[in-house]
């Protein structure tokens, strides 16, 4: 691994990673790979282990044992906000957004961090208020998830719908090389999905971006993942192309026999 | 041998009473959640009502059964049901602002009721104090230290055993862990918290009693000194094991008998070192312990299901009394500059100088709890450092008092980013037990050194100068203390305004969601404790430079306490909150000092009554008067047939989609209803009902 160029390096790699919660095996030996530029689809039953496969991935919780690489890196004993910071953006099955602050602030926040252009002593040098290209930035993302007529409402008041979005603008103004999406399109209206669409293939556009996306809807899976993943019981059963995964028994079983 | 057995004895039985009230601790926080700082208060009134009743002639019995077994779980139920069970799933700043308030009103309004003279040889409760009853291993054991030891093993056992073995132990437990999934399991949460409230204060009953006869004078210091060491006898335990707590109960009391004992007698440092050793058990323990690392690892299953908090309510006001009322703030500010350096006796320039020193130590407060939602309990102490750094440097170097300010807050930031860097990574409540320690420790041992404080007696800070012109007159001095003012509260508004600010606020948000985006939290917090503590001991270098003398006592742990009860009951969200709370607690201690000594504590005792109110008004009380008579105004205005100029602050507020907001039938545990979701909101709704 660690002769392997970054460049050569599969974008996300996560090798034999296993969680106990007390006595509950949450995930046992998962091992998946991103490339670039492609949307890995995880589809699995409730409590099937995805959202934690996420939380340690991203450094929410720290797995037990196994491996996890950015770009041939090993992340894994990297706090959240640095994974974050090396382009790692994540939207939240359980809203975690910014309550008191309003959508632009949320982008506001997100945008300057993500271009580490503050700082305390620009604070007091005046210069915390946002300029004007931020604030131009910002309206654009603002409008491109359909979010301007909200943009100054708190969150808290927010429905649900909007606040995914404002969880997604969050995340896209943050211009990542991975896209993590935990059920994205749950409570979304139809036209609210094909915005989360229309974005996930704007972004496989410029051909850096991956995505990793768990989601229940599985027309929506299907329409933009390249690639598919199931997991049950913390345990990888089936990982490729998405078809042939659909296909496949084992997945049928488990996943779609019960609906 | 014999010499280690008669220094570590007689700390058996202290041992057992920090046992004795870390038990108590540990019930509340297990039950309510509640970090319960006035323990050792309630455990005061009632030593106080027994040692007076037995003075009254009362038996001893019945003195017993009035002050532990009526008193005491009266007021713990009493308190449970108009405070605690409203703060369930509130953050822990709403939790710990009504304990703070009542550590500072119980021991006041005792005063206040019982009158402040001096109680010596408080009465012990069963066997005779004097009398030796066996001898160990060739040293007495009197009837006070075998009592003490023997009802504490018996009541520790009794909680244990109730918790471990009966229904309502495992639902006291159950609802700890989650208290939404215990109540769908139809466990009466509400029930429980009373239950944990009473059963504890009965223990706060009976540690008051048992600890009473250790000291020589019955003294509400005596007791709230000990919260430490309870604190670190919970932390053995995790604040969970109530055997372990009970061990390192004794262990702690063992200990600090052994080290005052084997120290030299005579010095300072053998004063102080017995006193600061729980502190610094306290501090490695919170480091080291396991409970407190992995609090992100397993969380309430049924976190996610409570209601979203209440909306902001937003402020439409019409721009022109928005801009009327930005114009007579500048009015009222100029007009109170101008009369300070006019007209006004030099002895209220004092005063309101006194209230510019504390607005500054304030914003500190507005900063660290408003602005990033941590809670410290050291600011006072901050403040001691800068004042005692200023001090020292202009009489032993010749510093102008200026630059000794700036100094002086550097060592406090240094000072506050050094206690930050252990308690942070373990979060919520721990800064504030990590800063209260702190506060006792330097300013029991550290202030009084010779060196800092000149031993209990003070120092000395002169006036500054600039160049030729002397700030030596209280009128010229102002001058100074009000631009400092106005530099800090500019600063603190660019910082809120600015990239920290949203930050902070984020953070205050959603701690993950923040994360999330990259923000390094952990370096945040520390960035403004630092800021706050610097703050605080710019301040307090001016608060010394205007008093021309300090001591240690200017600065101990209680008036850290009492300022953030202050700021909390004024407005701890603005920086108006700050200017209006630091001289109105100048101008008002003024004027309370005219009164008899037993009122001493009066203004104490208000502020803490006020913050008792804070669950409700989290705004900060003062602020929801303001709007209550601005409300009321409107009506009145509306009444007489004129037309709505808009003072009214409730009109079109945002609404939300919170469904029925509870959803379970209990509404004591309801986020979005009584129970104060998250941190201190401006305006809240749920606040703003004086018009709806
Ligand atoms: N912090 C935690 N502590 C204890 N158990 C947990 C914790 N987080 C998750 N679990 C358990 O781990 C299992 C997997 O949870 P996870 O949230 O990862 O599932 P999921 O696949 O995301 O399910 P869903 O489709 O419902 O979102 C569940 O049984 C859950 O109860
Ligand atoms: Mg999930």
């Amino acid at each position: 691994m660690a002769h392997m160029t970054p460049g050569t390096a599969r974008l996300l790699q996560v090798v034999n990673l296993s969680k106990r919660f007390g006595g509950l095996e949450v995930l046992s030996n998962v091992s998946i790979a991103v490339e670039r530029g492609e949307v890995l689809g995880i589809i699995g039953p409730n409590g099937a282990g995805k959202t934690t496969l996420f939380n340690c991935i991203l450094g929410v919780i720290s797995a037990d044992t196994g491996a996890v690489m950015l770009e041939g890196k090993r992340i894994d004993s990297l706090p959240v906000w640095k994974r974050a910071d090396m382009g790692m953006a994540r939207t939240f099955q359980r809203l975690e957004l910014f309550s008191g602050m309003t959508p632009r602030e949320h982008l506001l926040v997100a945008d300057r961090v993500h271009r580490h252009s503050g700082g305390i002593l620009k604070d007091l040098r005046g210069h915390g208020v946002p300029a004007r290209e931020e604030l131009d930035r910002v309206s654009d993302v603002l409008a491109l998830f359909d979010l301007a007529e909200v943009a100054d409402t708190p969150a808290e008041a927010l429905s649900l719908g909007h606040g995914r979005l404002v969880e997604l603008a969050r995340a896209f103004i943050l211009e990542p090389v991975l896209l993590m999406l935990d059920e994205p399109s749950s409570g979304l209206d139809a036209s609210e999905t094909e915005l989360v669409i229309t974005m996930l293939e704007r972004l496989q556009g410029n051909g850096r971006t991956a995505a990793v996306i768990v989601e229940h809807d599985l027309q929506m899976v299907k329409r933009v993942a390249s690639r598919l993943a199931v997991l049950n019981s913390g345990e990888l059963i089936a990982d490729g192309d998405v078809d042939t995964v659909l296909a496949d028994s084992q997945v049928r079983q488990v996943y779609l026999g019960s609906t | 041998m014999s010499q280690l057995v008669a220094f570590a004895l007689p700390g058996v039985p202290l041992g057992c009473v920090f046992a004795l009230m870390g038990a108590g601790l540990v019930l509340t926080y297990r039950a309510s959640g509640v970090f319960n700082l006035a323990f050792g208060a309630q455990a005061y009134v009632s030593a106080l009502v027994f040692y007076v009743s037995v003075n009254h002639g009362w038996p001893k019995w019945a003195a017993a059964i009035l002050a532990i077994v009526v008193l005491s779980p009266a007021l713990g139920l009493l308190l449970d049901r108009i405070i605690f069970r409203y703060t369930r799933n509130a953050s822990q700043f709403v939790k710990l602002v009504p304990a703070l308030g009542l550590l500072i009103v119980l021991p006041s309004a005792a005063q206040m009721i019982f009158g402040d003279s001096t109680r010596l040889s408080p009465p012990a409760l069963l066997l005779d104090t004097s009398k030796v009853y066996f001898h160990f291993v060739g040293f007495a054991v009197n009837g006070n230290e075998l009592s003490t030891t023997v009802i504490t093993i018996l009541a520790v056992a009794f909680l244990w055993s109730m918790l471990k073995f009966t229904k309502l132990g495992l639902e006291m437990r159950a609802v700890v862990e989650s208290p939404r999934l215990a109540q769908l399991h139809g466990v009466r949460s509400d029930l429980i918290g009373a239950v944990a409230w009473v059963l504890s204060s009965l223990f706060a009953g009976l540690a008051g009693v048992l600890l009473a006869p250790l000291y020589a004078q019955l003294s509400s210091l005596n007791f709230t000194d000990l919260l430490v060491a309870a604190i670190a006898a919970g932390a053995f335990g995790s604040f969970v094991s109530l055997p372990l707590t009970l061990i390192g109960g004794v262990f702690l009391g063992v200990a600090q008998e052994l080290i005052s004992g084997y120290l030299p007698t005579g010095s300072t440092i053998a004063a102080g070192v017995p006193s600061a050793f729980p502190f610094i058990v306290l501090l490695v323990l919170l480091i080291a312990l396991p409970r407190f690392r992995v609090k992100h690892e397993v969380s309430d299953p049924m976190q996610g299901c409570e209601p979203p908090p209440p909306c902001l309510d937003a402020p439409r006001r019409p721009t022109a009394v928005f801009v009327g009322s930005r114009i007579f703030a500048a009015a009222l500010a100029i007009s109170f500059a101008v009369s300070v350096l006019t007209w006004m006796p030099s002895n209220w320039v004092f005063t309101l100088g006194l209230g510019v020193a504390y607005s500054v130590i304030f914003l500190s407060i507005v900063l660290l709890t408003g602005m990033s939602g941590q809670v410290s309990l050291a600011q006072a102490t901050f403040a001691g450092i800068g004042a005692f750094t200023a001090g020292q440097l202009a009489i032993h170097l010749g510093i102008s008092v200026m630059a000794g300010a700036l100094i002086g807050g550097l060592i406090a930031a240094g000072a506050g980013i050094l206690l930050a860097l252990p308690t942070l990574r373990l979060g919520g409540i721990a800064l504030a037990l990590g800063t209260l320690g702190f506060a006792l420790v330097v300013s029991d041992i550290f202030f009084p050194l010779s060196w800092v404080g000149n031993g209990g007696s003070g120092i000395s800070v002169p006036r500054p100068a600039i160049g030729a012109i002397s700030l030596a007159g209280n009128r010229s001095f102002m001058i100074l203390a009000l631009i400092v003012l106005v530099v800090a509260s500019v600063a603190v508004a660019l910082i809120r305004s600015g990239t920290v600010g949203r930050e902070l606020a984020a953070v205050r948000g959603s701690e993950v969601g923040a994360e999330s985006i990259g923000i390094n939290t952990r370096r945040l917090r520390i960035l403004t404790i630092a800021l706050a503590a610097g703050l605080a001991g710019i301040g307090g270098a001016i608060y010394g430079s205007l008093e021309g003398s300090i001591s240690s006592n200017d600065f101990n742990y209680e008036m850290s306490l009492i300022f953030v009860v202050v700021v909390a009951t004024v407005g701890v969200r603005t920086i108006s909150g700050a200017i209006e709370a630091g001289l109105a607690y100048a101008v008002l201690s003024q004027l309370i000092s005219t009164l008899p000594s037993r009122y001493a504590s009066l203004l104490a005792f208000l502020f803490g009554l006020a913050a008792l109110t804070y669950v409700r008004h989290p705004e900060g009380v003062v602020d929801y008067v303001k709007r209550s008579i601005l409300n009321l105004s409107e009506t009145v205005l509306t009444y007489f047939g004129y037309h709505s100029i808009g003072l009214r602050l409730t009109s079109g507020y945002v609404t939300c989609d919170v469904g029925d907001g509870n959803g379970l039938p209990d509404g004591s545990v309801a986020a979005g209803g009584d129970g104060l979701p998250d941190e201190d909101r401006l305006e809240t709704k749920r606040d703003v009902d004086g018009g709806a």
